[in-house]
């Protein structure tokens, strides 16, 4: 066993915004070369923490310790020179410039007649992807890149400016299970070189897979850290929550009801082929696979927002012609994106103008829109799904993303849709929102809508689902019930035939 | 296996070595226009309208340069013309047809180029504005000045020594079409091999993502819009040197010309990506195109019809590409 010492250390930190104490006297520290998980739900002061670590806020008052010794961080190029790196969600990577410049961004290796010296730049590179254990050419662009690559390239960056802590928001978001996989790989290797992470992550399971001790933060107090041995899953959501989620998942439905939506062969050349499956009404529907398998593509063809080439779609029992999202959104259709940032809302419209996007036709009064409707809508459904804002007129950007979750739900519910898509639903959503959101589906199926909800979080998809339809490579492997809802077999379906 | 693997390796590099030159394309294009141009003229051959080409080209070459290292910034610079044109009538008018005057007058018209260049950074970086809108305001600034002080007219005068730059050859190429290379490599050096170029791909590839890694985004911006301003300040004294006088209309073209020739040499207006040699073909393609319109007689109003429609060919193509990309 190393030896432990001390590496970060946060005193009585406090930071306030009008209106609000985002940060109460909070207190953790980090030991060197461990594994260190935040915890806590959207809102309670986690994103705060690290912004003050990095340097983007300072405190208001408290003490930030860096191996015994007192610092102030006013800019990220401070907390660099201390050896804080922070990976963000969106990565900071020059899309049309190779890997290897990248990593060295600003700082180009220089040769003796002061021009950039490319071949040991490029040696460098090469070095630095060896002690990480990883093999990404790195004369790629980055464009050229999956994200799991890219991130890869980012973390890079952070040890190569001898970082002696490495934030990480939420890595594991957009990774499929065997890049989750290769990063921890990756993680345990930095813990080696005595670099120490802060994983801040909603993943419970992931958490207790990696983490050495974690620290859950709750409106912005420090509820308690522990070691992740001394935890288990159930007590560490209560301590985040501050209730018992007592299910962690909405009742299912036993009964089905009529046939809502029945797509028969439908096939897109080179991305997806007949597929084929049914939903009824009440039933919520889930679609498995692993990442690249196809789902998304299914839905969005289904939606109308891509073109199919062959097969049918029957709604209610007539066969109709899905051309664009207006065709699909006329018939009652729904969905609610992947993306909710790029696809689901306009971030600089206020969420009462997000709310009203789809429906600007039925409330409005010859030319004009009826705003009085509006607010009346708009109310009604923030109240539904307890979205957490003092006003209809925020901007939806500044909300957290559960909350930006519910209005893009709201949006769809306005339009009072037969049938609704959901894509990753709960992406980088809290627990505390999660549920909410999952409850709200099952309420949804409850009233007599169809869902088709595609998830890359197994317990998720068995929770919710009442039957499970599985994609590889483009293709339907099998559709699930009842007995058959396993970890197992939906794994083995999504990867065993699939080779 | 081994053999497959390497086809199936150098062809991957073949196909990114062209995505990432896309100026070869361009090239191509060039000979293949010079060939049409042959073809239908056989004075466009001819040493003397070679010459005069090349003459044209580097005039605008020179504030190609420039306009390449703004573009790259996602930036553009409507304010080229005006400075080429200060920078023309000033140095004829502090020259005075002496000989001991020239070095003087170059000092004062490359400051010129500075400190319009500074002042297109500075608006453009303190306060936010769009670059379109600030080089355009400056342009209108400095180009109305211009006229005020000129009266419309001819001013000032060069000397012989001078105006010996701007009609000598050697080997038959024109002296300015040298200056205009040797540019254009120290340039290429800049924007390839030093820490400040590089930074210039970064800011313009992603600014926010440049900014968060420690670069100071707006010392890069306001230099590259001063090195714009040399340029041109450069491209307007090589205009001096041919027409013998400080006259205001002597950069009228430049700034859209300018423009287009980067656009179809590969530089992509979104920022980030292209190079020099791109932009060398396209001040190519588009100098031999004034020259054989003039050549064939079409009339300078079709001229910039066809321009127009050149323009909007090259960016759908090149939109196409991208996004196959």
């Amino acid at each position: 066993m190393k030896e432990t010492e001390i590496v970060l250390e946060m005193k009585n930190v406090c930071k306030r915004f009008p209106g609000v104490q985002a940060l109460d006297n909070v207190s953790f520290s980090c030991m060197r070369g461990e594994v260190h998980a935040i915890v806590g739900e959207n809102g309670a002061g986690k994103s705060t923490l690290m912004k003050i670590l990095s340097g983007a806020y300072i405190p208001d008052s408290g003490n930030i310790l860096i191996e015994g010794n007192e610092v102030r961080i006013e800019n990220p190029h401070q907390g660099q020179e201390l050896g804080i790196n922070i990976i963000y969600q969106e990565f900071n990577l020059i899309p049309y410039t190779d890997v290897a410049e990248n990593i060295f961004i600003g700082r180009k290796p220089l040769n003796n007649l002061g021009l950039v010296d490319y071949k040991q730049m490029y040696r460098k590179a090469q070095q630095l992807m060896e002690q990480i254990g990883v093999n990404i050419d790195v004369k790629k662009w980055i464009c050229e890149l999956t994200v799991a690559e890219q991130q890869i390239v980012e973390i890079i960056k952070a040890v190569s400016f001898a970082a002696k802590i490495v934030i990480m928001d939420e890595p594991t978001s957009a990774l499929s299970e065997e890049e989750t996989q290769r990063l921890f790989q990756i993680i345990r290797k930095l813990q080696t070189q005595d670099i120490t992470i802060i994983f801040i992550s909603h993943r419970i399971k992931e958490i207790f897979e990696i983490a050495d001790r974690v620290t859950v933060i709750k409106d912005g107090k420090t509820v308690v850290s522990k070691d992740i041995n001394n935890l288990d899953e159930t007590g560490l959501v209560r301590l985040m929550v501050g209730r018992e989620l007592s299910k962690l998942y909405p009742e299912k439905n036993g009964k089905k009801g009529e046939l809502l939506l029945s797509v028969r062969n439908l096939t897109r050349s080179g991305v997806f082929k007949d597929i084929s499956f049914d939903i009824h009404r009440g039933e919520i529907i889930g679609l498995a696979g692993l990442v690249g398998a196809g789902r998304t593509e299914v839905a969005r063809a289904i939606f109308g927002a891509d073109q199919i080439d062959e097969g049918t779609i029957k709604f209610d029992e007539s066969i109709i012609k899905i051309k664009n999202p207006k065709d699909a959104v006329t018939h009652g259709i729904g969905l609610i994106p992947e993306d909710r940032r790029q696809h689901g809302l306009v971030l600089c419209l206020s969420i009462r103008n997000n709310i009203v996007l789809s429906i600007l036709n039925r409330i409005k009064r010859f030319l004009f829109t009826n705003r009085i409707k509006e607010k009346e809508i708009c109310s009604d459904l923030i109240r539904q799904l307890e979205i957490k804002t003092h006003s209809s007129e925020v901007e939806v950007e500044l909300l957290s993303g559960g909350n930006q979750q519910k209005v893009v739900l709201s949006k769809w519910l306005a339009v009072n849709p037969q049938l609704i898509i959901f894509d990753e639903p709960t992406r980088g959503i809290d627990v505390g929102a999660k549920a909410e959101i999952h409850r709200f589906m099952r309420e949804l199926a409850n009233k007599g809508a169809g869902i088709l909800m595609i998830s890359s979080e197994l317990p998720e998809i068995l929770g919710m689902s009442d039957r499970i339809v599985v994609m590889c490579e483009g293709e339907v492997i099998g559709i699930y019930e009842g007995e058959s809802l396993t970890e197992e077999t939906i794994m083995q379906a999504a990867t065993g035939i699939c080779i | 296996m081994e053999s497959t693997f390497k086809e199936i390796f150098q062809k991957k590099n073949a196909t990114r070595f062209l995505n990432r030159h896309s100026e070869i394309v361009v090239f191509f294009f060039l000979i293949l226009m010079v060939f049409v141009a042959a073809k239908s003229t056989p004075l466009f051959l001819k040493p003397a309208n070679l010459t005069n080409v090349m003459r044209q080209a580097a005039s605008l070459g020179i504030v190609a340069i420039g306009q390449t290292i703004v573009i790259l910034l996602a930036g553009t610079d409507l304010s080229v013309s005006a400075v080429a044109t200060v920078s023309n009538v000033i140095a004829a008018v502090l020259m005075m047809g002496k000989d001991e005057n020239i070095l003087p007058a170059i000092l004062v018209a490359l400051l010129a180029g500075i400190i319009v260049g500074f002042l297109n950074g500075f608006f453009i970086t303190k306060f936010s504005l769009p670059d379109f809108v600030v080089t355009l305001a400056i342009y209108s600034v400095v180009n109305g000045l211009m006229f005020v002080f000129t009266t419309g007219r001819e001013v000032g005068s060069v000397s012989g020594k001078f105006m010996a730059f701007g009609s000598k050859d050697i080997f038959s190429i024109p002296i300015t079409m040298y200056i205009w290379m040797g540019l254009t490599i120290f340039a290429v050096i800049f924007l390839q091999y030093t820490k400040f170029g590089r930074m210039i791909y970064e800011v313009g590839g992603n600014p926010e993502s440049a900014r968060l890694s420690g670069i100071n985004t707006s010392l890069v911006r306001v230099v590259s819009y001063i090195i714009c301003g040399v340029m041109a300040a450069i491209s307007g004294l090589v205009l001096l040197s041919r027409l013998g006088v400080g006259y205001p209309l002597s950069g009228k073209e430049l700034q859209l010309d300018s423009i287009i020739a980067v656009v179809i040499g590969g530089t992509s207006l979104n920022g980030g990506r292209g190079n020099l040699l791109g932009t060398v073909a396209g001040v190519l393609i588009l100098s031999s195109l004034n020259n054989i319109f003039n050549l064939i007689g079409i009339s300078t109003f079709m001229q910039i019809v066809i321009k127009g429609l050149i323009i909007i060919i090259v960016v759908v193509l090149r939109a196409m590409n991208e996004k196959n990309q």
